[in-house]
């Protein structure tokens, strides 16, 4: 069940309708524990002992943790967390990572190895959900946070639907205080909801999903297309991957809100973006802050010296990297970036500079375009051909993407839509409208975002991670 | 706070209670109004799905709408079957003088046909008095559930979706299959419906220049309606048609065994599942309100072959019918010179059976005393 799925709205409706209707705020909660479990089993059901087993497991480390124990025991839960929840992440997420080169070493070595190649399924938000209740016990341990002693309350904390498979990673300290308010039905923004949900719905269904259509062909074999095709490729992946992921997190914010939760802000518009380091301020926000808090200050941060802060950088952003899966090819992706970090602060580019804003905007175009193989290349192999094609050693060939007429002026009307956003004339248009003359707008809208969905919706990129 | 101030602070709160619930009921018809108005605008706007010529061959329909007497539809056993040239020369030598039209569209089944041949008939052709309809199975599968294509969508309208649920609920099978086919149809309808996914055809229709000069379409216009697959695949179909004629063995069995089955099914009231009573009867009553007669033809094909409808002719809910599909009564439609592959006819079959059909029809006409 996706957001942009009719499914998903009926879903919605029933959740909304039945959560207002409940008279206790703990007859809600319970309510929305039941759906968000309902949500997840439309994946597949059989992962739910996943959540359940991550969820049990951080309740009691938890607990244990609050208590006035000696450090050796309050080290021994927090390990027990960590290790229980990277664990699983490790074995579904990583098991091909470690035990293939193992394999491969032991035979170079000459000792006979029996290693099964199990066909590990990901469960989706695996990566999602573990990183939330980590920081859980991580605030514990570290007396920044009061453990819950309500079991149910942690539960909907991890199961929450509307973030549970794709993000923001919400943390402990910012959910759990909203599930004591009492919620009131007068109090959710249902104007900022209702632009937010159609906003995130046009970026996934009416531009990610069609540039999927056009550039996939491309992505299927880069070895038939010359260095036109895969540079208008790469620049149509940073709009789609974008529309495509903060899509999702909007309509996922939107989504929480009108359950009167609020969630973090994940993307603030990172293609405006004039560096690196400016683009991690902007993008996946609470993945960034979660590495910035969890890894990057407790290894030291920039307080040990130049040459460590580096390290730091680049440790971080390796892990961050393979956060989005086990691949080398994510591990460079992220190293690439820490690099490019790194050399944005030994020039300055990432600090406003004597260049002027279009150069820098350009450079920072070119530096995230080259990371994107590395991204989607789904292979090493894959990559270094669309490496070989942009730069001109792939096929001679100078056709260009085949992309109708009709969604060029889409996606121009996106560009320009997005540039008001930014500049927040949209923000400044849409609170001065009168109830009535937003909802004349918000019907056209709402209209034509369904006209213009693609037809075939394509899973969320980021579900993969 | 007095009684009197409580009862007035009580009276406020209901007050702008209803006058909360009187701007959220105006806010949502609001909503409602503009959201309604786009997407009804965007289903009349919205053209044909372009798939095997549909579109093309109903724009080149319209341009000379007002010029036929008679329109053909059905699924490719119609569309390369039937060559209006041919046919309306035959019956001209049989005295009748019409002028007909092939909308037979390849893997049009019998709801699409339905809805294609509503859309016909609210158009109010001048000249229109005869159909000429395939009996085709009433399919009620679709894509898998949630496949979205236009092909699938556009006939999805009220009134189609409405028989396939009640032809639907005539069939026994489980309740959960049932269920099944019932959501992916509303589904559709849904779809259909709210516009989904039609804006860029539309845009295109409206805004985007022609292509250029359609060669379809000049067919279509130069031939009434038929294509054939020479004329469709070029050197692929010397290719298909040269491995058919080389091995046509298949042909020949399925001939072999369609001659003993017919006859067999042809009183067996089983065959009678495989239609939609309900649609059909409707149908008829449709063709009455818009003064157009109709013949139900059983086009001279193996594999998709149905067990022809008699039962239905015979219960009088089809009016009239011809059917080809036993083999020895129609030897030469059978035999592999005259075929593409086991289900289609060549240019040269589709003549010979278009001369054959006319026949038949001009004496169903004389018989029932309902020429021109």
């Amino acid at each position: 069940m996706i957001f942009t799925e009719s499914l998903f709205f009926v879903f919605f409706a029933i959740a909304f309708a039945v959560h207002w209707l409940l008279p206790r705020n703990s007859l809600r909660k319970i309510w929305l524990l039941v759906g968000s479990y309902v949500f997840y089993a439309a994946w597949d059901w059989r992962f739910l002992s996943l959540i359940w087993i991550s969820t049990v497991v951080d309740f009691i480390a938890g607990r244990m943790l609050g208590r006035n124990a000696p450090p050796m025991g309050r080290r021994f839960w927090l390990v027990a967390s960590l290790v229980c929840n990277l664990g699983l992440l490790g074995v579904f997420k990583y098991y091909h990572f470690f035990v293939d080169p193992a394999a491969v070493l032991l035979e170079w070595l000459g000792i006979p190895t029996s290693i099964s190649s199990l066909e590990l399924i990901l469960p989706v938000g695996i990566s999602f959900y573990t990183f939330q209740t980590l920081s859980y016990t991580i605030d514990i341990y570290r007396r920044k946070l009061e453990p819950i002693s309500n079991p149910l309350d942690f539960a909907l904390f991890v199961g929450f639907f509307p973030q549970l498979v794709a993000g923001p990673i919400v943390r402990a300290i910012q959910f759990l205080p909203q599930l004591k308010d009492k919620k009131k039905l007068v109090d959710v923004a249902f104007r900022a909801n209702l632009v937010l949900f159609l906003i995130g719905y046009i970026k996934k269904a009416c531009v990610a999903d069609h540039i999927a259509a056009f550039i996939d062909p491309i992505y299927a074999d880069p070895t038939l297309h010359g260095m036109h095709a895969q540079w208008q490729a790469l620049l149509l992946y940073a709009i789609q991957i974008y529309c495509d992921f903060s899509g999702y997190s909007d309509m996922a914010i939107a989504t929480a809100g009108f359950f009167g939760f609020k969630l973090p802000l994940n993307f603030d518009f990172p293609l405006m973006a004039t560096s690196i380091t400016e683009f991690w301020k902007r993008w996946h926000l609470t993945l960034s802050t979660w590495f910035r808090d969890y890894l990057y200050f407790p290894l030291g941060g920039n307080r040990r010296g130049t040459g460590r802060t580096y390290f730091n950088l680049l440790l971080v952003f390796m892990l961050c990297g393979m956060w989005h899966g086990g691949s080398w090819l994510f591990a460079i992706w992220g190293l690439f970036h820490g690099v490019f970090l790194i050399f944005e602060r030994l020039t300055g580019m990432g600090r406003t500079s004597a260049i002027g804003k279009p150069w820098r905007h350009l450079y920072f175009v070119i530096v995230l375009s080259l990371t994107w193989p590395l991204f989607r290349g789904e292979s090493f192999v894959k990559g270094m051909q669309m490496y070989r094609g942009m730069f001109g050693f792939g096929p001679a060939s100078s056709h260009f993407v085949v992309v109708d007429l009709v969604w060029w002026l889409v996606f121009a009307g996106f560009i320009v839509v997005h540039a008001a956003m930014y500049r927040k004339f949209m923000h400044r248009y849409v609170n001065g409208l009168s109830d009535w003359k937003y909802s004349l707008i918000y019907g056209v809208g709402a209209a034509l975002a369904l006209l213009f969905s693609a037809a075939d919706y394509q899973p969320f990129i980021y579900f993969q991670f | 706070m007095s009684r009197k101030d409580k009862k007035d602070r009580n009276r406020n709160r209901s007050s702008r209670k209803k006058l909360g619930l009187l701007a959220l009921s105006g806010n949502v018809a609001a909503f409602g109004l503009t959201f309604s108005l786009v997407l009804f605008c965007a289903n009349k706007l919205t053209p044909l799905p372009p798939d095997y010529g549909l579109r093309d061959k109903f724009e080149v329909f319209v341009e000379k709408e007002e010029e036929y007497d008679a329109l053909f539809f059905g699924s490719s056993r119609i569309a390369r079957s039937v060559v209006p040239e041919m046919f309306d020369e035959t019956l001209e030598k049989e005295g009748i003088r019409w002028k007909t039209y092939n909308l037979g569209i390849p893997a049009m089944e019998a709801f699409e046909a339905d809805y294609l041949i509503r859309k016909v008939l609210e158009r109010k052709p001048g000249r229109l008095k005869w159909v000429l309809i395939e009996a085709n199975k009433w399919d009620l599968g679709t894509p898998e559930f949630g496949k979205y294509t236009e092909r699938s969508v556009f006939w999805h309208s009220i009134p189609e979706t409405r028989n396939l649920l009640k032809y639907l609920s005539t069939f026994d099978v489980e309740w959960h299959k049932r269920w099944q086919i019932a959501a992916n149809h509303l589904l559709q309808c849904a779809w259909n419906l709210s516009g989904y996914g039609k804006g860029p055809s539309i845009v295109a229709a409206l805004l985007l220049p022609a292509d250029e000069p359609n060669r379809k379409r000049e067919i279509y216009s130069r031939s009434q309606g038929y294509m054939s697959l020479e004329q469709e695949e070029g050197r692929e179909f010397e290719r298909r048609r040269k491995a058919f004629i080389e091995d046509s063995s298949e042909l020949v069995e399925l001939t072999g065994i369609a001659n003993k089955y017919v006859v067999k099914f042809r009183k067996d009231p089983r065959s009678v599942v495989r239609y939609n009573l309900a649609a059909l009867r409707e149908q008829q009553e449709l063709f009455r309100e818009a003064g157009v007669r109709a013949i139900y033809i059983a086009p001279p094909t193996i594999k998709g072959a149905l067990p022809p409808p008699w039962i239905l002719y015979e219960k009088g809910i089809l009016p009239n019918l011809l059917t080809y599909t036993l083999p020895r009564d129609y030897p030469f439609l059978y035999e592999a010179e005259w075929h593409f592959d086991v289900d289609h006819l060549s240019r040269e079959g589709a003549e010979r059976y278009s001369e054959v059909l006319a026949g038949d029809v001009a004496g169903l006409i004389k018989r029932s005393g309902a020429g021109r």
